[in-house]
């Protein structure tokens, strides 16, 4: 019996990683991008698989999961993913913000992941360059970063050697829907059939489904970035200052009328395999506009030298934005659509979806195998 | 556009994927591939393996089939092999390269040590490529067997190497030290703005941001592709235009939304 076909479309990371573990189930993936893979937000981003910023509850049980698959991931695949275990610190700057997250702490440990409460006199001989006017911070050695640029071409490359296929500039336009059920699309370049279609085109994902009645909520949230210039190791750990985490979990705590607060800036700070800093970022609703801001630029930096005073004399060379997916729960959708058999989803993983990557695919490619789609 | 062996004489993806060993199996060692998918009436490889890991079986036509437990990548079917079809990859040789030994039957013969430039099936350019080992093998009359290690990520790419040359010496992109080989590389493999470009080489991500290597990296893709220079999107220029230290950055007075 020759393999069934499935169709992805969208071509960043999370539609790399479905059509892997579709490969992987014995699929033959076919995957379309509009323009050349990995192009959008999967190279407009920072490529931290923190484990400490994800809420206790269902998003950490995925994390700590897709942390496993990208252990596998690193070994098996021949493209260096640049994935690196480094640990992780969440900066406390005051006693008020060590009260909620030691909350956290207690919840994260039900989940299995161990986190460590330091003294910023401990924090401070892991970093130095963190200021001494901290509080403490939260140190796991779970937490890790891959460069993402690199996961969406390893995973490509890796489904092309085992006889996928691969389609840059093949947009979109339409679904194939038959009696209801979806059975391929409609692209610039001609129709294409296959056994199920999966939709994981980021921020485009509800504009293909509309039409149909199905429009889940996604929402364009842009974050802006800062990088450095190379300079030896020197930032051994990936860090994020615990307002991140607030901006995320607790909006309720956040000041509006702080320009911070109202960019939703919060840090989130790794150095490269190639020595560069990344820095972010802000968390704005701008619609789709991948401008970066002189303000938003300038916050990142006045708060990352609030936290790290000992990088006063690196060089920033460039800033850039993406937008990441956001869905109104933010959790991601994923999986069947009830209205269009079919047709799965694969997307809204907002600031969360290089973590999620693998476990994103592995979860597509079993249900799909679920539904009776043999391979 | 149809591939393959029979149109165009160089394996397809589907077909590469057909004959290679499992990923598991690269892992623990070197290893036979065995690129050969056409019945031909031919079986020095079945008979040449000493721990018989190749079998072709009564029917002399049929395509061998490699038992890769068995096989520990000796590299005696590869000396053997009239069609130079038959590589050795030992993928266990570190953490970011694979060493590759293949038939080679050109003068000069490279020395080890050489630097070379490895290159495809189609006999494109791929990456650089060292010479580890030359070595005549007496029991295949002479046949020569050279070992050249490379990316690992390019040891299912890379199945022949040949002398450098100057754009394989030229580098484009000084920051990240990218030449123009790497460059019209991508560009081949479908890379057809700057942006491309950048995402599959790092070319233009160093310290300069691409000030100095942005025009010859449009003028490659428009040479490679055919197109007028001013055809080629642009990258997107960014803040800072010169870089600044944090400090400063976090100082200057600035707009506040
Ligand atoms: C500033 C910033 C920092 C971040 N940092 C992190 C981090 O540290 N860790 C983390 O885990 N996550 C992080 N993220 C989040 C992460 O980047 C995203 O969740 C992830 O990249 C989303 O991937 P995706 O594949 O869904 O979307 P995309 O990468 O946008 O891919 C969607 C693809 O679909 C294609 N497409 C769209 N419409 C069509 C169509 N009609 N036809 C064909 N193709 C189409 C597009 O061209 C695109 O390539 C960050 C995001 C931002 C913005």
């Amino acid at each position: 019996m020759t393999k069934k076909e499935v169709i992805v479309i969208g071509g960043g990371i999370i539609g790399s990683s479905v059509a892997y573990f579709l490969k992987e189930k014995g699929y033959w993936p076919i995957l379309v991008d509009k323009d050349n893979f990995g192009k959008e937000t999967s190279s407009a981003c920072e490529g931290t698989v923190i484990m400490q910023s994800k809420q206790p509850g269902p998003k950490l049980e995925l994390a700590l999961k897709s942390r496993t698959l990208y252990q596998e991931l690193s070994r098996k695949l021949v493209y260096d993913i640049e994935y690196r275990e480094k640990g992780g610190l969440v900066l406390l700057e005051n006693e008020q913000q060590a009260a909620i997250m030691k909350k956290t702490m207690l919840e994260q440990e039900t989940f299995g992941l161990q986190v460590k409460l330091l003294t910023i006199h401990e924090a401070r001989k892991l970093e130095p360059v963190l200021s001494k006017n901290l509080w403490g911070a939260i140190y796991s050695d779970a937490d890790a970063q891959v460069n993402p640029i690199a996961v969406t071409r390893a995973l490509l490359q890796d489904v092309v050697k085992d006889g996928g296929t691969i389609l840059p500039h093949t947009k979109v336009e339409d679904l194939l829907v038959e009696q209801g059920n979806v059975c391929g699309i409609k692209t610039n370049r001609g129709e294409m059939r296959a056994a199920a279609v999966v939709n994981a085109a980021g921020i485009w994902s509800s504009s293909l489904t509309a039409r149909y009645g199905y429009e889940p909520k996604i929402i364009p949230r842009r974050g802006q970035i800062l990088v450095t210039e190379a300079f030896p190791p020197t930032v051994r750990h990936i860090m994020i200052c615990a307002c991140y985490l607030a901006a995320k979990h607790h909006p309720e705590l956040l000041d509006p009328t702080k320009l911070q607060h109202k960019l939703g800036v919060g840090t989130v700070i790794e150095q490269t395999v190639h020595g560069q800093l990344l820095i972010g970022s802000t968390r704005e609703f701008v619609g789709i506009n991948k401008e970066t801001t002189l303000a938003g630029i300038q916050e990142i930096a006045r708060h990352v030298m609030k936290l790290m005073p000992g990088l006063k004399n690196i060089n920033v060379i460039r800033s850039f934005s993406g937008l990441r997916p956001k869905t109104e729960n933010g959790l991601p959708i994923l999986g069947p659509v009830k209205e269009l058999p079919g047709l799965f989803m694969a997307t809204g993983h907002e600031g969360d979806g290089i973590a999620l990557a693998p476990i994103t695919g592995k979860i597509l490619a079993d249900q799909i195998a679920e539904t009776g789609i043999l391979s | 556009m149809k591939c393959g062996l029979i149109y165009d004489g160089c394996l397809s993806q589907a077909e590469t994927a057909s004959v290679l060993p499992a990923a598991e199996r690269f892992a623990k060692g070197p290893v036979a591939v065995i690129e050969c998918i056409q019945d031909i009436p031919c079986n020095p490889c079945e008979k040449s393996c000493p721990h018989q890991a190749i079998i072709i079986g009564d029917n002399i036509t049929a395509v061998p089939r490699l038992q890769a437990d068995r096989c520990v990548g000796c590299g005696l079917c590869a000396a053997q092999c009239p069609g130079l079809a038959i590589f050795i990859v030992d993928a266990s040789y570190s953490a970011t390269e694979a060493v590759i030994t293949l038939p080679y039957e050109y003068y000069p013969l490279p020395k080890e040590g050489d630097i070379v430039m490895g290159v495809s099936r189609s006999g494109a350019a791929v990456a650089k490529a060292r010479v580890l080992k030359v070595r005549r093998e007496t029991a295949a009359y002479g046949t020569i067997l050279v070992s050249i290690t490379v990316p690992k990520k390019f040891m299912h790419t890379i199945r022949s190497f040949r002398a450098l040359r100057e754009a394989d010496k030229r580098i484009v992109c000084r920051c990240e030290e990218i030449t123009e080989t790497e460059i019209r590389l991508a560009v081949r493999q479908g890379a057809n703005t700057v942006k491309d470009v950048k995402l599959a080489t790092r070319a233009g991500m160093g310290a300069c941001q691409g000030t100095s290597c942005r025009r010859e990296i449009s003028r490659i893709i428009a040479e490679e592709t055919g197109a007028s220079p001013e055809e080629i999107l642009p990258p997107r220029f960014r803040m800072p235009v010169r870089p600044i230290p944090l400090a400063q950055l976090a100082a200057e007075e600035g707009k506040n939304d």
